[in-house]
């Protein structure tokens, strides 16, 4: 398994700054942000302007371009995605469903969107790569085996996250098997709790960190077990990017960013060497 | 146990900046180094003048004072240190056991001076621990138990260094089993290169565990299952010309490890 880190984690950076601190933090490789409002290092309207640089700051800092990650599952932010991808050399664009949960209207129209979207990328030569995601169309390790079963294009590919899975009420180790047959990629951070209320409390019973602040999606510093995970993983054989998404840090300083990267690269470079993976 | 850092990591720091990303990146407590040349943190020689700014910071960060290191058995300087390690609150005071490998005279006199260094943490109440280091009369296991069997004190135990017992031939996750009764502080961090080499510990970043070839997910579940409930603290020597960002991802970056590898033996 190859590990690397979205670039959001650095949304409050340039993207120089996040290649530096990722590769100080011993990655191998990056996933590039193109979240509109969480980061500004790739804006898929200016792709032109940004390839260059981002394929040089990969040489320099010996990062590879694992992913990119592009929120949008829509045909016209998507078809640049993926020139850009190419352009870069860029195997995989991160997507989601988008839609909203348990609602069959809506799932059907978001997976001939994907659909459609994985024609796209099969031409390009790019996958794509769609998550079960808290409150979307693809939701749950159910949702995705459906989507699974009506994308055929072998273009498309599961983003498997399990902060999403556990919010699902699932256990990722054991979700990760059904779908594992079409997993092109992995999103990794831990989760605190199930829900947006839980977190660390303090001893007032106020909430401290909620369950979602960045430092608590940190890997170790939540109810996941990622150990198991990554020992799952390894045993049926993934090979693929295993990025670290951290969501919510833009505001928070070049140390903070620098101990979430670290500290998850290090959990999980010992998940690894647990199970033999390394 | 206990997840702690030695504040020599952010030794070209202030002593607050190693207290606060020390916390930032999740330990629970926090060695302090009296290393001098090392790190301005503590001057055992002006211990009544910092004493209360150590106690505020650990108070303020929120991580308990789990050790002091100062490295030298001089017995001006160490009982200096214990004084201080007694005003707040540090069970343990580790030092380096000198002398030389293999030279059995130095061997014994080293005994002598840690039988007596014993004798004074007792008065004040502390814990002396000496680990096998490199080059030193004590540098690996066998040397380590012919040090527990002179020094029999309740207030001195082994402070067990994997990266030094790993450059001295050993694996320390299959020695942990001989000398599991006597730890009472164990320093870790990792070491490139071959076992038994008994070169350089590395750069700092190949120190930060995980990095580097000693197998420390093992040498963990060894402590967990030998019962080993005490500090644990990182201790990377040699960054002091390094960024507070490079010094914050050695941190964390073994912390990390640290924290899988108790998950992964049951221990958290």
């Amino acid at each position: 398994m190859k590990l690397g880190a979205n670039s959001v984690l650095f949304g409050g950076y340039d993207t120089e700054t996040a290649f530096k601190y990722l590769a100080m933090a011993g990655y191998d490789g990056i996933e590039i942000s193109a979240i509109p409002g969480m980061s500004e290092h790739l804006v898929i309207e200016r792709w032109q302007e940004a390839a260059p640089e981002i394929k040089r700051l990969s040489a320099e800092y010996g990062l590879e371009l694992l992913a990119m990650e592009q929120p949008f599952p829509d045909p016209a932010i998507m078809e640049p995605a993926y020139q850009a991808a190419v352009e870069m050399g860029i195997p995989v664009i991160n997507t989601g469903s988008r839609g909203t949960a348990d609602d069959e209207e809506s799932f059907q129209e978001r997976v001939g969107v994907l659909a459609e979207l994985a024609d796209m990328a099969e031409r390009y030569g790019v996958t794509l790569c769609v998550k079960a995601h808290v409150g979307a169309a693809i939701h749950d390790t159910a949702t995705t085996l459906r989507a699974m079963e009506m994308i055929t294009s072998p273009a498309f590919g599961i983003d498997m996250d399990p902060s999403h899975i556990h919010r699902a009420f699932e256990d990722p180790h054991e979700a990760i098997v059904p779908v594992f047959s079409r997993v092109r990629h992995v999103h990794i951070r831990d989760c605190k709790g199930r829900t947006m209320g839980e977190g660390i409390l303090d001893e007032s019973g106020n909430v401290r960190y909620p369950s979602m602040a960045p430092e608590m999606q940190t890997c170790g510093r939540g109810d996941i077990d990622l150990v198991r995970f990554v020992a799952v993983l390894h045993e049926l054989g993934y090979q693929g990017a295993l990025n670290l998404e951290i969501i919510g840090a833009k505001e928070y300083s070049l140390e903070q960013c620098c101990i979430i990267a670290a500290e998850s690269r290090g959990h999980i470079q010992a998940c690894l060497q647990a199970c033999g993976a390394r | 146990m206990k997840l702690g850092a030695n504040t020599v990591l952010f030794g070209g720091h202030d002593m607050e900046t190693a207290f606060k990303y020390i916390a930032m990146a999740g330990y629970d407590g926090v060695e302090v180094s009296a290393l001098t040349g090392m790190s301005d943190h503590l001057d055992v020689t002006r211990w009544r003048e910092q004493a209360d700014t150590v106690k505020d910071l650990a108070a303020k960060y929120e991580l308990e004072i789990l050790a002091m290191e100062l490295g030298r058995l001089d017995r001006d300087i160490l009982e200096l240190a214990f004084q201080a390690a007694n005003a707040i609150g540090c069970p343990v005071v580790n030092c380096g056991p000198g002398g030389k490998s293999d030279d059995e005279e130095s061997f014994l006199q080293q005994m002598e001076i840690m039988n007596d260094r014993a004798r004074l943490a007792e008065q004040y109440g502390v814990t002396l621990c000496v680990k096998a280091h490199v080059h030193a009369c004590v540098w690996n296991t066998p040397t380590t138990l012919r040090m527990i069997e002179s020094v029999q004190s309740p207030f001195f135990g082994v402070d067990m260094d994997p990266s030094h017992l790993w450059r001295a031939g050993e694996q320390a996750a299959d020695s942990v089993a001989a000398v599991i009764d006597h730890i009472k502080h164990i320093h870790i961090r990792d070491c490139p290169g071959e076992m038994g080499a008994l070169g350089r510990p590395g750069k700092p970043e190949e120190q930060a565990n995980g990095r580097g070839s000693v197998d420390l997910v093992r040498y963990i579940a060894a402590l967990h299952e030998g019962g080993y409930e005490g500090p644990v603290d990182l201790e990377v020597i040699g960054a002091k010309e390094y960024s507070v960002e490079q010094c914050c991802i050695i941190a964390a970056e073994a912390r990390g490890h640290m924290q899988a590898c108790l998950q992964a033996c049951g221990a958290r």
